[in-house]
């Protein structure tokens, strides 16, 4: 076989051909029966579908409601325009004396102008029509087809140095704070929250539904910036639930649109404004995706908290609640969980801080916990499963390797516990550690009190 | 595609018919990613549910077959994360078996064997590769994925139905 014959036959499974090649199949009978091998495949498939026994169409009520709630956002959109330039005329009235000198610019503001093309342009020449981060953010929620509820949240925080885990990052509690455009204003009153680990993670995960529509958060790393938290109106992701509202977070920056994405509820549930999640923008498993992005915490920097076998582990991880250092338990964890436990939206912070180690959660009531006893259970944990989830810390991982132990706890509580004394008492917990990737170390994935 | 879509969301009897217009490509697509019927409808109707609901959602920056090969592939992602905690084994679907056998050796049975021992994205490549005749870079474009990745895989799965091919005397080189 030739190298052209090579490349002509890879070419016919990539459905890539050209004439010259399909003269060349004509000559070459070797060429010639792969392409006829590759015709029978499609058949092949066809052929082996059988028919369905039933129906899939949705029920009629279910399309009645579809149309009906579709005529009633047209309706939406109508009053809104309608309001917008009813304001206008308004506004005009009101300004007659000036009326000359106002006109053309009323024609250009982009607020009132919405039109099929503005769909076509790009965000950045988007944003260029807003003068203000406000506008910028109007024009975006029209060009993405988005209702929102009225008002919003803001919270003041400043960007990590870098993605890198165990970047550190300043944060801000002080939510509905009055937006500045200054940088350094914004910046000034920022609470440092101490070294919170994986917040790059955080920032790289939710920077890749940024980039969806044309943002990138990674020039105004390590700057000051106002996250704007506006809610929708109606259900906009395939995988959202409905009884939970769907969120808006906008970055801004010198009062500029600098990121922007959607949210709901807990777990890892971002998408981009277009509608698309994790799964969706990147194609890499997870663990490939951190090592592309530098992200992975398994450098030589990081091994810190690499342990030879898993007993060594948990027992390490457990010794980490009698630390003065309270994020050093934290880094145990997996690198995706440690991100699900930032990801849900928090009205104060922006990211959660309703970590394990934190008072009244399952590992944060103990003061101080004694691994007595550690075995490894015989239990189906799925190994190496090639889930793709949209959502939660299993997002888009296929894990290399997972166990589950039962492990007896001779712990003592936080005061005021109800369960567990301040003098001590036995607790059993059932933990399941996991390698993300082949190369990486054990590391804790999940905490119950119960076998599953 | 605009007019027909806004031509589908103005009454349940032109929706009706847009869905039943899909119906038969949006099962076909999941029978193969499933392999089994009774999956394959319940997938199937999720999917028609979907494309029903966000259909207004739909902007035309892409194909509309890509968008509605997205919505499959997803809701097909979601139906296994749910099963996640089961073991999940993939059941044959019979009929098929059957149709099968009486053509003892055939590429069909190669095909079938093939695609239910590849993972879940190689299944994804190669039914959208060959259900729709669909060019690798268009097949990229529905996954999100690099061409040169897609056309790697492709072509180990190509070596790996050679190779059921061959056991089945089907092929010689």
């Amino acid at each position: 076989m030739t190298k052209t014959c090579e490349t002509i036959r890879e070419r016919i499974w990539a459905c890539e051909m050209n004439d010259a090649m399909l003269d060349h199949i004509g000559q070459c009978r070797e060429c010639r029966e792969e392409w006829e091998f590759v015709q029978e495949i499609g058949q092949a498939m066809e052929e082996s579908v059988p028919h369905p026994a039933r129906s899939l169409l949705p029920p009629e009520a279910a399309i009645d409601h579809v149309i009906d709630s579709h005529k009633k956002r047209k309706l939406f959109r109508w009053f809104t325009t309608a309001g917008v330039v009813a304001a206008g005329i308004v506004l005009a009235v009101q300004t007659s004396s000036a009326w000359t000198s106002l006109l053309p610019q009323q024609n250009q503001n982009p607020v009132q102008t919405q039109t099929a093309t503005q769909q076509e342009q790009s965000v950045q020449e988007l944003l260029q029509q807003g003068e203000s981060a406000d506008e910028q953010i109007d024009l975006l929620i029209k060009k993405f087809n988005l209702a929102v509820l009225p008002g919003h949240d803001q919270v003041r925080l400043t960007l990590p140095e870098h993605y890198a885990a165990d970047a550190k990052a300043d944060a801000n509690a002080d939510a509905n704070a009055d937006e500045t455009p200054n940088a350094a204003a914004a910046g000034e009153g920022a609470v440092a929250s101490g070294d919170i680990p994986a917040i790059g993670l955080y920032f790289a995960y939710h920077n890749v539904f940024s980039q969806d529509i044309g943002l990138n958060l990674t020039p105004h790393l390590g700057q000051p910036v106002t996250a704007r938290i506006l809610t929708v109106a109606g259900e906009e992701v395939p995988s959202h639930r409905q009884d939970l509202r769907t969120k808006l977070v906008f970055l801004v920056r010198e009062n500029q649109v600098i990121g922007a994405w959607m949210v709901q509820g807990g777990n890892l549930t971002a998408a981009s404004l277009n509608r698309r999640e994790f799964p969706q923008l990147v194609s890499l498993p997870w663990s490939d995706w951190l090592q592309e992005q530098g992200l992975h915490s398994d450098t030589p920097q990081a091994t810190a908290h690499v342990h030879e076998s898993p007993e060594a582990l948990i027992r390490a991880f457990y010794q980490t609640l009698s630390s003065p250092d309270a994020e050093e338990t934290f880094r145990y964890y997996s690198q995706a969980r440690q991100l699900d436990f930032l990801a849900p939206l928090n009205r104060d912070t922006l990211y959660s801080t309703d970590w394990p180690i934190r008072d009244g959660s399952l590992v944060g009531y103990l003061a101080r916990a004694d691994v007595t006893f550690l075995q490894e259970l015989e239990v189906l944990v799925p190994n190496a499963p090639n889930i793709r989830a949209t959502q939660g810390y299993n997002l888009n991982r296929t894990l290399h390797a997972t166990r589950k132990y039962k492990v007896e706890l001779k712990a003592e509580g936080k005061p005021g516990h109800p369960n567990v004394t301040e003098k001590g008492s036995y607790m059993i917990a059932y933990v399941t550690v996991a390698k993300e990737s082949r190369d990486a170390p054990w590391r804790i994935e999940n905490i119950e009190t119960y076998p599953q | 595609m605009e007019r027909q879509i806004r031509q589908a969301l103005s009454s349940r009897e032109a929706m009706t018919e847009f869905l039943r217009q899909l119906e038969p490509f949006i099962y076909r697509v999941c029978f193969h990613l499933t392999r089994h019927r009774e999956d394959a409808e319940d997938l199937g109707q999720e999917a028609l549910m979907k494309v029903c609901r966000h259909l207004h959602t739909y902007r035309g920056d892409c194909e509309f077959q890509t968008w509605v090969y997205r919505i499959i592939l997803n809701t097909h992602r979601n139906l296994i994360r749910r099963r996640k905690n089961l073991q999940f084994v993939e059941l044959q679907d019979t009929s098929a078996q059957a149709d099968t056998f009486e053509k003892s050796v055939s590429m069909k049975m190669a095909v079938q064997e093939m695609l239910t021992e590849v993972d879940g994205l190689d299944r994804e490549i190669f039914v959208l590769r060959f259900e729709k005749d669909m060019a690798i870079a268009e097949v990229a474009d529905v996954l999100d994925m690099k061409v040169p990745t897609v056309k790697t895989r492709l072509l180990r799965l190509r070596d790996k139905l050679k190779s059921k091919w061959q056991q089945m005397g089907g092929w010689s080189e």
